[in-house]
């Protein structure tokens, strides 16, 4: 028996030690936590300020690198760009009216006078009055009109004639062009 | 013992706190402080490629300032209306046509007023073309009203002949003509330093001076002598 009670002693004194190094590591476990926790958290301070503070340098030299720049330099820079492109679209719009007028003049059949020439490049509208003979050469002019891809929509609104037999028309149309 | 028994627990509790309370947050923010950094480091280095470009495309100007120069001859800063008149007058006179009526108006743009921004400031207006439009009215031959019209086109203005209008009359064989011609200009840019230089020509590393180019041979046979006031002075403005 005796035996047998010093045997339990034994396992008493072994399962407290156990227990002890449990306690101990798990001590030394939650000083480990709060050390990584606390150490994360000011870490994160130190690199939030880096960061701060990097940003405030690379402002800084922003600053000096755009007073570097000038507002004459880019003044002049931009305005040129905007001139050219805005010249580039008008140029490319207008159209000159002798090249117009050359393209009537090559159409134009015998017998036909023209009386007015009314040309509007907004709406790039061609209105010709003319006056002829015969109606047969009114005809032959709108065909002539039509036959150039320089006109579309050729059409003869109003045709009259007057106290000296003349007849006096009119044509529209519209230019094509780039 | 029974301290450090509860040391653990304790331990933790005050990490899931520090970690809720202090950490996330403090990380969230480091994030939005990196990509802050990020996004002014983009800005420091796009700032230097276009301060780059500027330099280089002023340089590129410097060396095209004959260019540069007709492109502002042609389409200048401010209205200039005497040069108008000066080169309507000498395009009249080596036609042979007579000019007989002339008006001038300019084109009130509704854009070039101030615009009120969002808080209530006034912005500046948007630099738009301006445009000066004449009327006139003028007589001679045919070929005379053809050839006013293609020195018009050619003067070393930036104009757009907007309509024609060119008539017979009974009693002359002469014509009469009347135009609408509009002659533009554009306000000079002024970009301030806080447009963070987002125009796109900053993006380019040299111009395309193919618009100069077209300028110079549009307006190559344009003689119109340059504009002075001579012998100005007279003690009686009213006499001649």
């Amino acid at each position: 028996m005796v035996n047998i009670n010093f045997h339990q002693k034994n396992q008493q004194d072994e399962s407290a030690k156990k227990k002890r190094i449990a306690i101990n590591g798990s001590f030394f476990v939650s000083i480990l936590i709060l050390v990584i926790s606390f150490s994360i958290f000011f870490g994160l301070k130190v690199f939030r300020n880096n960061a701060k503070n990097e940003t405030a340098s690379i402002k800084s030299r922003i600053g000096e690198e755009m007073k570097s720049l000038g507002e004459e330099k880019i003044s002049r820079t931009a305005d040129f760009q905007k001139r050219t492109e805005e010249l580039e679209d008008s140029i490319s719009r207008n159209k000159n009216p002798k090249e117009i007028m050359s393209k009537v003049e090559s159409l134009m059949v015998p017998g036909v006078v023209l009386t007015s020439y009314d040309y509007d490049s907004s709406k790039k509208i061609l209105e010709l009055e003319a006056i002829s003979d015969s109606f047969k050469t009114i005809a032959e002019q709108i065909l002539s009109l039509k036959s150039s891809s320089y006109f579309e929509d050729v059409r003869a609104p109003k045709t009259t004639r007057d106290e000296d037999g003349r007849i006096n028309f009119s044509v529209e149309s519209r230019l094509v062009f780039k | 013992m029974r301290l450090k028994i509860f040391f653990f627990p304790a331990a933790l509790v005050v990490s899931v706190v520090l970690f809720i309370w202090f950490i996330s947050p403090e990380f969230s923010q480091l994030k939005d402080d990196r990509s802050e950094l990020d996004s002014q480091k983009n800005i420091l280095r796009e700032i230097k490629i276009k301060k780059q470009n500027v330099n280089n495309l002023n340089a590129s100007l410097d060396s095209n300032s004959n260019k540069e120069k007709l492109v502002l001859e042609y389409f200048p800063f401010i209205e200039k209306e005497e040069e108008v008149i000066n080169a309507l007058n000498y395009s009249a006179t080596s036609s042979g046509i007579a000019l007989l009526d002339f008006n001038a108006d300019i084109v009130k743009d509704s854009s070039q007023a101030l615009k009120i921004s969002e808080d209530g400031k006034n912005e500046a207006p948007e630099i738009t073309v301006r445009k000066t439009k004449i009327k006139l009215s003028l007589t001679g031959s045919y070929e005379n009203i053809r050839s006013f019209f293609d020195q018009i086109y050619r003067i070393k203005r930036a104009n757009d002949i907007s309509m024609v209008n060119i008539s017979s009359q009974s009693e002359s064989e002469n014509l009469l003509a009347e135009a609408e011609i509009y002659f533009s200009y554009l306000p000079q840019t002024h970009l301030s330093l806080e447009n963070e230089l987002s125009d796109l020509i900053f993006s380019q590393k040299s111009f395309n001076f193919a618009v100069a180019d077209k300028v110079a041979e549009l307006t190559s046979e344009n003689n119109v002598s340059k504009l002075e006031a001579n012998s100005i002075g007279r003690s009686n403005p009213f006499i001649p």
